[in-house]
Formats: structure tokens, sequence, C-alpha cells
């Protein structure tokens, strides 16, 4: 999986999380927008983490584009906000959003089996 | 110069004096003339020597026209020296004949000068100093020269026998004066005349319409006069006993008086233009005409369209600017237009900008801006108010900028700092409790625990949050007022719909204003309007930005209700975005309110 988020104290936590959780493993990280878009093209990824506040191109932005280019990676937003704060970031369709204090292995198990079902 | 107007007694004497110059015209004539009607020869010489005095005269008493009146007086003087050119006595009569060359030179310079007296152009200077050497270098000296002057002459009734040169120092006359130095001189002399008529026509062509009405009459007699003086001296040359150039010495005889009078009518038009213009000018003001209006009115009393008119605003250091008091650039002199400073007293009021050529008519444009003084200030001080006003509005914004950009920066820093760490604490207390419990029962008393820590720091995550979204919420700085409100309404205690569809990104002082203003009517709603089920917030985007705010709860009588800090709050944020607020309600019907906000810069792209 490839993790977006400008903050690099949340890139090496995910990456904790990444590397407790079984059947995981983290491809690359990216700390803005256009990174991210240009990993995904390098890197082709199967789970994107995408944070939704960035400075430039948000998560949201990259979510949209990323639902276009590569309708089969599998993408969640993330943030401190949750959907009563962002109600836009619930607008892009079969993109989960979820708190980044309720991350963790089991919520990124969840995840990956709730979007397998 | 400055030539200040004479008093009455000085008048008195130069009339006296006059009077008796024309006495001696007349006994001179008289007693010198061999023709049958000697009597009324004399009483149109005297008049032709009273008509150029009378005027000046006139003119001399009147401002602006002291300089020139003292001029055209000066001139008559000499005119009246020609007359001595009817003496018997030798001395007498060559000093009316050089007078008369003197003469000549004078008269141009008047016609060149009217009204103002003095020479505006580097041709007119020209003109005058060529004249002044033809008869300095043609003239002058031939009356050391010849036995006798030429006849006929305008000065002089005598046509044969006439007295000889007083001044002749030769003994004969040289040839080439006859030869040469007088077909020349004549030639020179017709020639600059006719110069002078096209340069009138031509000042006419150019000059304000009150400086036409002046100058029409003595164009007239400058070209009158360099007919009849072209006649004479043609005449002279070819023929002359013939009766035609009798005749035309006779009119250039009453070319001069016709001047003075010419000079008169130019005069007298003048100052009635000016009566009724300012007359006129008078009517139209009065104290509610707008700047437009006033502009007009005097663009048609200065018979100047593109007139404009500049206020001063502010005391000692203030600036120049326009009737809505916009800051302008000082009013300068440029070519073609000049500037008029209207004052109160010491006080500069405005600036008027009009066509340079009424600089002519500076009694005009003195008594006419007088006129228009109390109107000015009116004017003045409503640009002044406008222009602090603007001041003010916007210093209110730029403090209001200031303000919210800090909001921004706080929230900011809350969510990068103490929320992102208190996130990796919540996390890395998730992944502890993980680590503790081994799925069997193993460990699961500390996990627990953990987990608790863990619940602890997610309150105060959310704690953290709610109040960074006090201070700016994330949707509004990240994607405007629709979403920042669609959030306000999600969160608040009353049921709210936000109705708003195809609404634009503004500035962020507009995006603010109008977000804080709508919340504070949405929390007014919630606390005050008891017993409402719900509120609506609608947003319209046309020209301008519009709000509405509505509840269906308990109202309230705003005759009886004074505004509280809320409502202050909203005027305040609207104000620095010169928006406006409405507030309807009544007992029992709820509550209604509406913002307006101008939209004057550009559209930020997407909703």
């Amino acid at each position: 999986m490839l993790t977006v988020d400008d903050q690099a104290l949340f890139r090496g936590i995910a990456r904790d999380v990444i590397d407790a959780t079984p059947g995981f493993e983290s491809v690359g990280e990216a700390a803005s927008g256009e990174e991210a878009l240009e990993a995904v093209a390098r890197l082709d990824p199967e789970l994107v983490l995408l944070d939704v506040r960035m400075p430039g191109v948000d998560g949201i932005e990259v979510a949209r584009r990323l639902r276009v280019t590569h309708p089969g990676t599998r993408l969640v937003l993330i943030s401190v906000e949750d959907a009563s704060d962002l109600p836009s970031a619930t607008e892009v369709p079969s993109v989960p959003l979820v708190r980044k204090q309720d991350f963790g292995p089991r919520l990124l198990t969840a995840i990956w089996r709730d979007h397998g079902t | 110069m400055r030539v200040t107007p004479v008093s009455r007694t000085a008048s008195l004497a130069v009339g006296s004096a006059a009077v008796a110059m024309c006495i001696v015209t007349g006994i001179l004539t008289e007693s010198g003339s061999s023709s049958q009607h000697a009597g009324l020869e004399a009483l149109v010489r005297m008049l032709t020597v009273a008509a150029p005095i009378a005027v000046g005269l006139f003119a001399l008493r009147r401002p602006p026209f002291e300089r020139f009146g003292a001029q055209l007086l000066v001139a008559g003087v000499v005119w009246w020296l020609t007359t001595l050119g009817n003496a018997e006595d030798e001395t007498l009569y060559s000093i009316g004949r050089i007078a008369q060359w003197v003469f000549e030179p004078a008269l141009l310079y008047l016609l060149l000068a009217f009204p103002t007296g003095r020479l505006t152009t580097r041709l007119d200077r020209i003109l005058v100093w060529a004249s002044v050497l033809i008869v300095a270098i043609l003239y002058m000296p031939t009356a050391l020269l010849v036995e006798t002057y030429p006849v006929p002459s305008a000065v002089s009734s005598c046509t044969t026998g006439c007295p000889h040169n007083a001044f002749n120092v030769s003994g004969s006359e040289p040839a080439f004066i006859e030869a040469v130095v007088r077909p020349l001189r004549e030639i020179l002399t017709i020639s600059l005349f006719a110069v002078v008529a096209v340069r009138v026509a031509q000042r006419l062509r150019g000059a304000s319409r009150l400086a036409r009405r002046a100058l029409a009459p003595v164009l007239a007699v400058a070209c009158f006069r360099c007919a009849a003086f072209s006649c004479v001296l043609i005449g002279r040359r070819l023929a002359p006993d013939a009766d035609v150039v009798a005749a035309s010495v006779w009119l250039l005889t009453l070319a001069v008086p016709l001047t003075a009078v010419a000079f008169l009518v130019g005069l007298v038009r003048w100052w009635v233009f000016i009566a009724r213009s300012t007359q006129r000018l008078a009517s139209r003001l009065h104290a509610h005409s707008s700047p437009e209006d006033l502009r007009v009115a005097l663009a048609e009393a200065f018979d100047d369209p593109s007139l404009a008119i500049v206020y001063w605003l502010g005391n000692g250091a203030g600036h120049w600017g326009d009737a809505e008091g916009h800051p302008v650039a000082a009013p300068s002199a440029t070519a073609g237009r000049a500037v008029t400073t209207v004052r109160d007293g010491d006080h500069v009021l405005a600036a008027i900008m009009h066509d340079a050529a009424l600089e002519d008519d500076r009694a005009f444009i003195d008594a006419a801006t007088t006129y228009a003084v109390m109107t000015l200030e009116n004017h003045r001080l409503s640009a002044q108010t406008s222009s602090l006003l603007r001041v003010v509005r916007e210093s209110r914004a730029r403090i209001q900028a200031a303000a919210d950009d800090e909001r921004r920066r706080i929230e900011r820093d809350l969510h990068d700092g103490a929320q992102q760490r208190l996130v990796a604490l919540r996390i890395k207390l998730e992944l502890a409790a993980e680590r503790t419990s081994d799925g069997n029962g193993n460990g699961a008393e500390g996990a627990a625990a953990l987990r608790k820590l863990g619940d602890d720091v997610e309150d105060a995550i959310d704690e953290v949050r709610s109040l960074a979204r006090g201070i700016y919420p994330a949707s509004l700085a990240d994607h405007g007022l629709v979403a920042g409100l669609r959030a306000a309404a999600l969160h608040c205690s009353l049921p709210t719909t936000v109705l708003a569809a195809g609404v634009h990104r503004h500035s962020r002082e507009i995006e603010s204003a109008a977000y804080f203003c709508c919340l504070e009517a949405l929390q007014n709603a919630a606390k005050h309007g008891a017993g409402a089920t719900g509120a609506v917030i609608e947003v319209r985007d046309d020209s301008s930005l519009r709000l509405e705010v509505r509840d269906d709860g308990a109202g309230f009588d705003p005759e009886k209700v004074t505004p509280g800090a809320g409502f202050t709050n909203m005027r305040d944020r609207l104000a620095a975005v010169s928006g406006e607020l409405s507030i309807t309600s009544s007992p029992g019907r709820g509550t209604r309110v509406a913002a307006t906000i101008p939209l004057e810069e550009t559209k930020r792209p997407g909703s």
C-alpha cells in the first residue's frame, strides 16, 4: 500500500501500523497530491491511504482523479476531521472517509475486508 | 506692467487735456484748410482725436482692460500729434507728418494686443517689431533728406502748396528715395497690415466664444483700414489727383475713430456676454446641484465641454480627488489646458481644468467661479466625506482580513501540531495494546488499560478539533462558503438545510464575512428561536452574493428588542466588505436575516 500525507509524523506512524498488520506491505510514501499521482502511476499499489487536507492538490482531488485513471486501486481518505466537518470528502463515490485517530491494524484489516465484499 | 484703475480725478484731468487737444486740432485744421468745408473738416478731425482718447479713458477705468486703455490713450495722443499736419507752420506740419509714421506701429500693436493689452504669441511680437523697424529704417531717416512729404495724406488736408519739410538737411532730395525707398516701404507696410488682418482672423477662429465676440469688430476695422491704406498708397502712385484717392484718404482718416469704436463695441460685447453667462450660471446653481450639474453649468458658461473639476480633499496635507472622493493626480496645465484654482479665503476648494484660450477671460473665470464657490464647497465636503469613509472601510477590511488570517493560521497550527501529535499518540497506544494482548487472554488487562488511555486521547482530539472548527473551519478554508455552511449545518443543534446552487468561490474576505454572518444568525436561531423546528440557509450568487437565514421560531419585535453583540458583529463583518444586513421578524412568525455583499472582484474557480 501507498501512504499519502504531508505530515512526516503520520507517515511514520502509518509505517508502524502496516508493519504490525499481517498481509500488508508498504510500497511507498508521498508527501503531496502531486507526488501521490506520480507514485500511483509508478508503483501501482493495491491500496492508497490519502490524507484529505494537504496544500496544493488535496486528498479529495487526488481520489477523484485516481477513480478515473486507476479504477481498480482501492482508495481510503483519512483525516482528523470527521464527515460532518468535511461534507465534500464524502462526495467521492466508493471512497470511504476514516478518522486518523481510529487508524490501526484492526481498521486496516476491516477496510480491506469491507472493500473486498 | 500692472496698471491700476485710475481715479475719477485723474480721468477728469486727462479728459480736460483731451478737450484742449481737440480744440487745438479744430483751430489748426480750420485755419490751415483751403477747402470750402473747413469747418466740417475741423469737426471731423476733432472727432478722430476724441474717439481713441475717449475709448482709452473708458477702458482705463474698467478692469481688466486698464492696460489696453492706457495703451489706447497713448496711441490717441500720438494720433493727436498727426493733426498738426494741418498747420501752416513748417515745423508743426513736419511733426504732424512724422507722428503719422510713429502712429502706425502703435495701431498695429493695439490691433494685435486687444483686449488684454498683451501680445500673446511670438508671431505677434515679430509683426510689431517688423513695423517698428520699417518705420525706423525706411521712414524716419527720410525726414532729414526730403524737401516735401508725399501727398495726399490722411493726416493733412493740403494737397498742393503744402509746407516744406522743416527737418531737411540735405538740400535736394536723393533720387533713390523716390525710386527705391518709397515703393519698398509702401509694399512692406501694406503687406504687414494684410498679415495683421490674417492674424486677427486666425485668433478669432481659435478663440473662446467670448473672445470671438470681442474680436469680430476689431477684425472688421483691421480689414477696412488695410484696404483703405492700400488704396491710398497705390492711388497716390498711379493717379494722385483721382477722386477715389481723395475718398480713400478720408476713409483712412476715419479708420482711426472707427477702430476706436470697434474696440469699444468689442469691450461692451465682452461685458454683456459675461453678464449673461454669469446670470445664467447663477440661476442654474443651487444648493442641491449635483457635481455633474455644476460641471455642465460651468462648461456651458465657459463654452468648454471638456471642462473638468477636481476637489482638494483634506485640510493642509490633503490630496486631490474627484466628486466621489477617489484620489486623482494633481491638476497641472498642459498643452492647450489651463488650471484655475478656486479658493474661499485662504482655503483651496477645487481646481477647474479648462481650455487655455479662456485665459484671456480671467475676469470672467473669476466671476463665474465666485458664483460657484458655495456649490463647490458643498461638493468638496461631500467628496471629502466619501474619501474618509472609504479610508475607514478599507482600514476595517484590512483589520478583519488580518484577524481572519490569524484565525486560519491558528487553526492550521492546531491541525498540523497538537492534533497530529495526539493522533500519533492514539495510534501508538492502539499498537501497544495489540502487542500487549496475544489474543489468548494474556495481557488483556494491560491492553484494556492502554485502550482506555487511547479513549482519553481521543476525547482530547475531539476537543481540539471542536476548538479549531470554531476558530476557522477547515471546510471553509479548503472548500469555500457552501462547504463551510454545510459543515456548520451538520453541527447545529437545530435541523438546518443549506440551499445553494451554482455558488462560486469568492475572495477570502467575502467568504469569511458571509460564513461568520450566517453562523451568527444560525446560532441565534438555535439559541433564541424558542420552538424552532428547523432553519434554512439560502445562498444565491449573481451580481451580488445574497444570504438568507430563516427559522420558524418564536421571532421577536424588532421595535422592542435591542440588537445584541451578535447583530453588531454581523453588521461589522458585512460592512468590511461593503455588505448590508436586514433583519425581519415578528412575534410568532420566525426570523429572517438577509445579507447582500456586492461582488466586484473576479470570482475564484471551483465551488
